[in-house]
């Protein structure tokens, strides 16, 4: 340790040429430049998360697509895939799985019980591979044909909570609908009639076990091979979502299911997304970069102007003993102790700014959407980020004051009036 | 010889390259072990930039300067350093202590550089201070030192690694008569176990101490009885 013991001029205590406050007044630009890259990146990966799977419904291994030229999300209106198509999208390479997405063919009608009140309505049935939400369903809950007499297991789309939340409850005494209050709840089902349509029918009992951010807004969701083993008609596959073995394949998989006539709306939207939350990012770094270069050039100054004061003390220790190389670690230490402290300063702001900012966000939006996730979460990447620009910046800065330091020739200087 | 100085010259290059004469020219002096120097000599005539050549603080323009035996412009800069800072003694007319520190701080520096053991040298520390009678002000800056206390605390900084030579500019300047005494009589302690003395002054009693006196005439320096 005897080889650095010279640093140990350095260390901050009461008299110091270079105080302990004008370290922290130093390293508060700094300290910026770290809490904004950090603030802003520890937020744009959570909300584009948000954004892609909880209100486009997209993931990234996933496409999902369909044929019709008027969509709303995965529902499709108009368009059919054949099953040649379907067998022509199997076949892409990239794909691990195809999960098809239909209407159920025959008229339905769903009776339910809701806080007392009776409910009638006719719905969109939807039909469902259910590899498409298998991650979606509850635990404890399966998603598959239970075959004939058993309660068949229902996916409820999650805008259809939303609706319900922010219209139907907003304008009545019936209370908010969450996830886990409707979760193992059950309804019956009249297949083959409707109010338009009646007919005869077939009662089954359905059990709620999901609520889903993939099946769009159209209706709830069935097992597509229970739709199937109950439908008069042939469903009618109006989407297909597309698992990806490898995420990054997105692009390729994209192009080639657009030259069959299929179309992604979603993932063009999600895309869309990606592209803002880079560019976002980007400037989430370069602003503070920017802070941090201009901040750094006002270091160098500031530790220029220190050198000029202490000639007669860098002079002093050359002359005891201290080498240029010494001379210029002293100074480079210096640069580094306000790089330390604003790296610390700026990573605590930013943690305790951040998760604040973001308990306060998450009271304004529905307790479903965020399922417990923070809408704050900085990568360590970005922490790590911010350090190295914080300490490169101030090696840079530093450099040139530390080297002139080391340059002073001790008899000129003490020829100088102290 | 501890140090040889062979037919120096030195001026600032600026002057130099103006064609100015040198400030100091065929300058020649030897210093062997367990001696001690005094090098007297009317203001301005070049005695400080002599302990600076000396201490391989400035460069002759002419001319060479052996340390210990080793040419200091055949050494490079952190070789001279760490020479001056394992083997030499030095003594500033200004004595130039750092005013941010204590007494104990300023004494200790050469320390914070070197690589000795720390507790070693702490202990000599406070020895020096304690025969310079410097004991009771080593915890305060040195901004509130005396001047005579200021002197102190810069010669118990030069004696700090035990140097083979010092070079005293006035080391006896800011002090009353007991004291001066006190500090003669340390360096001579210190020309008795075999290190030398190079002092510049124009104290009478350290020229009696000296074994070996000079003077400065017209730039030369040249022996004197």
């Amino acid at each position: 340790m005897s080889r650095w013991r010279f640093l140990a001029l350095e260390k901050p205590r009461v008299g110091s040429r270079f105080r302990i406050r004008d370290r922290i007044l130093c390293s508060l630009g700094l300290a910026l430049g770290v809490f904004f890259l950090i603030l802003s990146w520890g937020f744009i990966a959570p909300v584009e998360e948000l954004v892609r799977t909880k209100i486009l419904g997209t993931l990234p291994d996933r496409i999902q697509v369909a044929k019709s030229s008027v969509s709303l999300g995965p529902l499709a209106f108009g368009g059919q895939i054949d099953e040649a198509s379907i067998d022509q999208v199997r076949k892409i390479p990239e794909l691990e799985n195809v999960y098809r997405q239909a209407h159920y063919p025959d008229p339905c009608q769903l009776q339910a019980s809701y806080a007392g009140e009776g409910l009638v309505t006719d719905l969109v049935l939807e039909m469902v591979d259910p590899g498409q939400v298998v991650h979606e369903i509850a635990a404890g809950y399966k998603f598959e044909d239970p075959g004939p007499d058993r309660p068949i297991p229902v996916v409820v789309p999650r805008a259809i909570l939303d609706l319900v939340n922010s219209g139907i409850s907003v304008n009545t005494s019936l209370p908010q609908l969450t996830e886990k209050a409707i979760l193992g709840k059950g309804f019956d089902l009249y297949l083959g009639t409707s109010s338009f349509r009646p007919g005869p029918f077939t009662k089954v009992r359905c059990t709620i076990v999901g609520v889903s951010d993939q099946i769009g807004a159209g209706g709830p969701a069935i097992p597509y091979e229970a739709g199937k083993r109950l439908a008069k008609g042939e469903p009618i596959v109006h989407a297909l979502t597309l698992q990806l073995a490898d995420p990054a394949q997105t692009q390729v998989v994209s192009q080639k299911v657009d030259s069959m006539g299929l179309r992604a709306p979603r993932q063009e939207l999600a895309s869309r997304v990606t592209s803002v939350a880079a560019v976002l990012k980007l400037f989430g770094a370069l602003l503070p970069l920017a802070v941090l270069s201009v901040t750094s050039v006002a270091l160098g100054a500031v530790l220029e102007l220190q050198v000029s004061k202490e000639r007669q003390i860098i002079a002093l220790y050359r002359a005891v003993g201290a080498t240029r190389g010494q001379i210029t670690q002293i100074y480079l230490a210096r640069a580094f102790s306000v790089a330390l402290i604003s790296i610390i300063v700026g990573l605590g702001a930013a943690l305790l700014g951040g998760h604040a900012l973001a308990y306060y966000l998450q009271q304004k939006i529905p307790s479903d959407l965020l399922q417990g996730q923070s809408l704050f979460d900085p990568p360590l990447f970005s922490i790590v980020l911010a350090s190295v620009f914080c300490m490169l910046l101030t090696a840079v800065a530093g450099w040139y004051p530390a080297r002139s330091a080391a340059r002073l020739e001790p008899a000129q200087v003490f020829r100088e009036p102290a | 010889m501890l140090l040889e100085v062979e037919s120096v010259a030195w001026g600032p290059a600026r002057s130099l390259k103006a064609g100015d004469p040198p400030i100091l020219q065929d300058l020649s002096l030897s210093v062997p072990g367990g001696r001690w120097v005094s090098v007297t000599g009317p203001s301005g005539t070049g005695k400080t930039t002599l302990l600076s050549l000396c201490a391989g603080l400035l460069q002759p323009s002419a001319g060479s300067v052996r340390l210990f035996g080793q040419t200091l412009s055949a050494l490079s800069d952190d070789e001279v350093s760490r020479l001056r800072g394992a083997s030499l003694g030095l003594v500033f007319q200004n004595y130039h202590l750092d005013d941010s520190r204590t007494a104990l701080e300023n004494i200790l520096l050469p320390a914070y550089f070197g690589r000795g053991n720390w507790h070693e040298l702490t202990s000599r520390a406070r020895a020096l201070a304690e025969r310079l009678a410097l004991a009771e002000h080593l915890e305060k800056p040195s901004s509130v030192l005396s001047g005579g206390q200021r002197q102190r605390v810069a010669i118990c900084r030069a004696l700090l690694n035990s140097p083979r030579l010092i070079l005293a500019d006035e080391p006896t300047g800011a002090l009353d008569l007991e004291t001066a005494a006190l500090v003669l009589q340390v360096l001579s302690e210190q020309v008795a176990g075999g290190g030398s003395v190079v002092s510049v002054t124009h104290d009478s009693a350290v020229l009696q101490r000296a074994d070996l006196r000079f003077a400065f005439q017209q730039g030369r320096l040249e022996e004197v009885s």
